[in-house]
Formats: structure tokens, sequence, C-alpha cells
């Protein structure tokens, strides 16, 4: 059982086992967050050492005002937007667009093999979406975070996550509907 | 029969009521099922991970940062005690000769000032270095 004050407590005396144990326990959370915010993968495993480099540095001001898991993820998101503001300043916004209307590639050779597979299908368009929405969306389902705590580590009112977080399912059911009809 | 919007039927799915079947008519049930199906796609997490020694990497890349201040510290200290050292030693030593040698010192301390520091760079860049050839 992973007990998340015993772990602090331990890593503030400088005990490095058990600062292993908070990269085994989170290192599967920061990945996935930093796997839909960077597009160059080679970037992603450097970046969750930075992050959890960064963790080690400022675990002192940790005061448990939040879950664990909710001020780690906070310093993943950022690291991966610092790190994308500086690298690829054009596939960042801080207002994105508006899904509503938005247009995904047109079908290619490659996204007409990945048609075949609906949960690759479903995946590809989730990975073409704005950086806020396909976050949301991973923090959502995939980390089961709540609205508040995406709230937490976004720093998006919980209002506009909900926003984004429904736009972007309506779209992507759209998307869905017309492949399956195609499929039949 | 309510009329369910999209909105609607997701905060359905959210709220998690899908396991009593809600009663919907056939358009809507239809998104339903196509919403059912995104969020568990959705919802699945990927198959790629860290390398297995990941954890290991990180704690490597502290335990190395650590020892390089420890280092600066160390080397630092040495540095000023080497300099209390000779000042304590010419206070001792009150000979004319050492008398002339201090002032010749003092009146190029600029030099001694970048020795010592020199000295103690090129201890810290040796052992980098020599931790960075070694297998």
């Amino acid at each position: 059982m992973f007990d998340e004050e015993e772990i602090v407590h331990r890593i503030l005396k400088s005990d490095l086992f058990a600062f292993e144990l908070l990269v085994k326990q989170y290192q599967n959370l920061v990945f996935t967050i930093l796997s839909r915010i960077l597009k160059n993968k080679e970037d992603v495993e450097d970046t969750c050492q930075e992050v959890f480099m960064k963790i080690h540095k400022n675990i002192k001001t940790f005061q448990f005002q939040a879950k664990l898991s909710t001020w780690v993820a906070q310093i993943a998101y950022n690291t991966g937007i610092n790190y994308l503001k500086k690298r690829d300043k054009e596939s960042f916004r801080d207002y994105p667009k508006n899904v509503d209307h938005f247009y995904f590639t047109q079908d290619n050779p490659e996204v007409s093999t990945i048609k075949n597979n609906v949960s690759d299908y479903v995946n590809q368009l989730i990975e073409q979406l704005p950086i806020q929405y396909k976050t949301v969306i991973t923090l959502y389902h995939i980390n089961e975070f709540s609205y508040q705590e995406i709230e937490d580590i976004t720093g998006m009112p919980e209002g506009t996550v909900k926003g984004y977080l429904f736009r972007a399912r309506k779209l992507l059911k759209e998307k869905l509907a017309h492949y399956l009809k195609n499929e039949l | 029969m309510k009329n369910l919007n999209d909105n609607d039927i997701q905060s359905l799915l959210e709220d998690k009521i899908s396991k009593n079947n809600p009663v919907l008519n056939t358009e809507q049930l239809k998104d339903y099922q196509l919403y059912q199906q995104l969020f568990e796609i959705a919802g699945t997490k990927p198959t790629d991970t860290l390398p297995v020694d990941f954890s290991k990497q990180v704690v490597l890349g502290i335990e190395h940062k650590q020892n390089v201040s420890n280092n600066i510290i160390y080397y630092g200290l040495i540095g000023v005690l080497a300099l209390c050292g000779m000042v304590i030693a010419v206070n001792i030593f009150t000979s004319d000769f050492l008398s002339d040698l201090l002032h010749t010192v003092l009146k190029y301390k600029a030099i001694l000032v970048f020795c010592v520091a020199s000295f103690l760079l090129i201890q810290y860049f040796d052992k980098r270095f020599i931790r960075l050839l070694q297998p």
C-alpha cells in the first residue's frame, strides 16, 4: 500500500529508495500525460526524467493541500507545455481552436489502414485534437481525475475543462458514427 | 420521454447511471451506444511504457547531481582553508624575508586568487572527465 505521507516524509529525510518508490508509483501517469502533449516520442522519456528531477527538488514545497498524484500530474503537465512552448510554438496556443468545426486531416493511405481498427482510429483522431482538448480527455478518461483535479493540474477553470471535454467527445462521436456507417 | 441531447447522454455515462439502462428512444440509444464505445476506447490505457529501469536511472541522475554539488562545496572549503592557513603562517613567521614575501604576494593577490581557483577547477574537471572516460 502506497502511503503518500510516509513516502514524502522519508524523501525529505534524503531517503532515495523512498523516492524510487514514488517514481515507480507515478511514472506511468507522467508518461501518459507527456505522451499526449509531446509530438516527438523520443523527447518523452527525457522529459519524464526532467519531471521527476523537479519533483525531487520541490518536494519540500508539497504541503498535502491536494493529492500527491494531482501535484505530480501538475508538474508533468507544466513541464510538457513549457517544453512545447520552447520547441514548437506553432503547435501550442494559449486559446485553442474551437473543435466544433475542427478539421481532421484528409483521408490518406495511412489513415485508411488505421481505420481498419476502430480503437486505433479513435486514438489517431484524439492525437490530432488541440493539446488542451486531448490533455483533458487523457486526464479524465485514462488517469481518472475529477474536474476539480483537472482544474488544479492544468489551471483551466472547471467550466472550461467540462466544455472542452464535452465538445471534443461530441466531435469524436460524430466521426465514429460516420466511420461505422461506412464500415457496415 | 425526455428529449436528451449529446451533453445529457455524456452526463449519464459520466454519472455511471448507464448501469440502470436508461429509457431512450432509437436515436438517443444509437448516440448512447456510440458514446459508450468512445468512453471505453478513450479510457483504455496505452501499451507503451517507460523502460523497466527508468526509476533507477532517475535515482542515479539525482545521486550524480548531489555528488557534483558536494564536490564543489568540498573543494571550495579546501581553497578557503588554504588561504586561511597562508594568512596564519605569515603571521607566525615574522622575518623580513617573509614580510617581503607577503608584501609581494599581496601586491599580486589577483594572481594568487586565480591560481587557487584554477587549481580547484582543474580538480573538478579532472574528476568529471575521468569519470566519463572510465568504462
